[in-house]
């Protein structure tokens, strides 16, 4: 990716309205056939972003370069990308059919092919028996799918999605997720994808940036962002995270140690030195066991060890969630309920032990409340 | 919501009923009188006649008002379609307080009374020298008729989602081929309601028709009036039932395709 120039480049990007800054400065760069996805909490300029590229906001500076030609300069309508709009934007008053041909005739193509090319791009999405029903007869997930066929008739280059999926329930979601990634996969078609939901963006994309206050936070695969994430929002804001404010930190061993309320917690992983630090660490990570059961078990360079009272139990069928108070901070931890070992209570006595290479230090940027 | 049984609810029922035929009965006064067989405005008490309305078909002065009052409607609900459709097409796209003023300036003639902007229609139109002609009533009836299409319009672009825009035009429409294709025909009920109130309006508009011409142009209500004024003619009863049932079918027809759209719509959204 590094050789050949970029699919699409994002250069000094800034978007200022009167008094707010809806975009504060985005470097981005997307190689062809990627799945990118832009991350964010709502009102971060995730989808000001979009709407840059597609052209329906105009940057305050900064270009955006789609094969080296800058956008900027151009109305919407000359971009050739394929837009999906938040609620999909069908035309109510025509057909599903005739709404996946409407890009074909402005193109001016000849009847025929576009028949065919309609027929082709709804068996596609699998939507080949409703070609003669109004978007208003279908069901979200269907809409859904037509708007991607309309995109997908012309064949852009560019695909943007804005929050695609953010109308459906859980279920469907999940199964138009999958659809969405083997269409990326058959069409070969390179994606932007805006959405709030962190689970969307780990399953679907081959690389996620991470965007709060108009900023990229981080930019990586998903497994770089979950496994690494480089700030505590980003810990908190990708999968859960227990974030604790970090004193100071050291190094033992080779070993980057964070000082929390007195303690020494080891972790596996620091991010870059200087500033704040917080300490980070999953609660799927986080083990609990009844008090005693780990004789003269203390916390060393392998593990961390802390006793704590259970405050408040969630059971969630497959996983049980345990709030525990602990000498450093309120802990969450996540346990998988089959493989509980005791029937925890609130208020019982129990110790937390987590693996030390689990720990992460990051920079302190801000603490969500999740 | 329904009125309770009791005495309270009686009262304002029959209040309710009250104001109803206090609205119409006047109207339906002239149906009877219209069928007078005599020469002068009285009820029919020996026999009905249609010889008034075949003054109003045999008369050049009665046929021809009609004529007259049909172009000039006709046109002028046109023109006002045409203009206050874009315009308010254009204000909704460009959106902001600066189109809020433009709104209102444009929405004056509404507001501002008739016979003001009759005054003012006649003082113009001497200088352009387009009195008593039929382009000066078209020009002055479709001025007032603008801003009533542009309110029906703005209301149904009020419920039109702006994204559509947005979805064509990534797709490669230019702006024209996004009015034409997207935008109109999903504010149809809008344009009609206008072209309808447009029609009826200059129809039976008066005021600024008494203003602006003289011998010439001679428009049904203007007709209605000066026969009036000479002597009291059964014909008048005649041509007024004639513009009651024309209105009536017009507002019904707008109503009855209105009401159907908005069924088959629900149908659509129940499914």
């Amino acid at each position: 990716m590094n050789e050949s120039p970029p699919f699409l480049e994002i250069r000094g990007l800034v978007k200022r309205y009167e008094s707010v800054v809806a975009i504060e400065h985005v470097d981005l760069s997307i190689a062809r056939n990627e799945f990118l996805t832009l991350l964010g909490p709502s009102g971060s300029g995730k989808t000001t972003i979009l709407m840059a590229i597609a052209g329906f906001v105009k940057p305050t500076e900064g270009q955006i370069l789609l094969n080296g030609r800058d956008l900027v300069p151009l109305e919407p309508e000359e971009r050739e990308l394929g837009v999906v709009f938040q609620g999909y934007a069908l035309f109510p008053h025509m057909t599903v059919a005739q709404n996946v041909a409407f890009p074909l005739e402005l193109r001016k193509q000849p009847r025929d092919a576009i028949r065919r090319r309609v027929k082709e791009v709804l068996a596609l999405v699998d939507l080949e028996r409703f070609a003669s029903r109004r978007p208003a007869q279908l069901s979200g997930g269907q809409q859904q799918r037509v708007a991607l066929a309309r995109c997908l008739a012309y064949s852009p280059d560019l695909l943007l999605l804005d929050e695609p999926l953010s109308a459906l329930d859980r279920q469907l979601r999940q199964r138009l997720q999958t659809e969405l990634k083997t269409l990326h996969r058959k069409v070969g078609v390179t994606i932007i994808n805006v959405t709030h939901d962190q689970e969307e963006a780990l399953s679907m994309s081959t690389r996620i940036a991470v965007i709060n206050h108009g900023r990229i936070v981080q930019l990586g695969t998903p497994t770089e962002i979950y496994d690494h994430p480089v700030t505590s929002f980003v810990a908190q804001f990708i999968g859960r995270s227990n974030v604790l404010e970090v004193e100071r930190t050291e190094t033992a061993g080779g070993m980057p140690v964070a000082v929390v309320a007195g303690r020494r917690l080891p972790a596996g992983w620091i991010g870059a030195a200087g500033g704040k630090k917080a300490y980070s660490i999953r609660p799927e990570h986080i083990d609990v066991l009844p008090a005693g059961a780990l004789p003269g078990g203390t916390s060393d360079d392998l593990q961390v060890v802390l006793e704590g009272r259970i405050e408040d139990l969630v059971y969630q069928g497959s996983m049980t969630l345990l709030d525990v108070q602990t000498p450093i901070g309120l802990m969450r931890a996540e346990l998988s309920t089959s493989r509980l070992a005791f029937e925890p209570e609130i208020g019982a006595d129990v110790v937390l032990r987590w693996e030390s290479v689990r720990g992460r230090i990051v920079d302190a940027d801000e603490l969500v409340v999740v | 919501m329904m009125l309770p049984n009791n005495l309270g609810g009686n009262i304002v029922r029959g209040l309710a009923w009250a104001g109803v035929l206090f609205l119409v009965v006047p109207l339906l006064v002239v149906i009877p009188v219209s069928f007078t067989p005599e020469r002068y405005l009285s009820f029919p008490a020996d026999g009905l006649s249609l010889r008034h309305y075949e003054t109003l078909f045999s008369h050049r002065r009665w046929s021809g008002g009609m004529a007259m009052s049909l172009i000039i409607a006709a046109a002028s609900s046109a023109l006002a379609v045409v203009l206050g459709t874009l315009c308010a097409t254009g204000m909704w796209r460009i959106g902001g307080r600066k189109m809020q003023l433009l709104k209102l300036m444009i929405l004056a003639p509404l507001i501002v009374p008739s016979i003001v902007h009759a005054l003012a229609f006649y003082r113009t139109w001497i200088d352009l020298g387009w009195l008593d002609t039929m382009w000066g009533v078209i020009v002055a009836h479709t001025t007032i008729c603008v801003p009533l299409v542009m309110i029906t319009v703005s209301a149904s672009l009020a419920s039109f989602d702006p994204r559509l825009e947005q979805a064509a035009r990534s797709m490669g429409a230019r702006p024209v081929t996004v009015l034409r294709r997207i935008i109109l025909p999903n504010i149809v009920p809008g344009v009609v309601a206008g072209a309808v109130f447009s029609f009826i309006t200059s129809w039976d508009e008066i005021i600024v028709v008494l203003f602006i011409t003289a011998r010439k142009v001679q428009t049904l209500p203007q007709v209605i009036w000066s026969s009036i004024m000479e002597r009291v003619d059964p014909a008048v009863a005649a041509v007024s039932t004639v513009m009651i049932l024309i209105t009536v079918v017009i507002v019904f027809c707008h109503v009855a395709l209105g009401t159907r759209q908005k069924g088959s719509r629900q149908q659509l959204s129940g499914n």
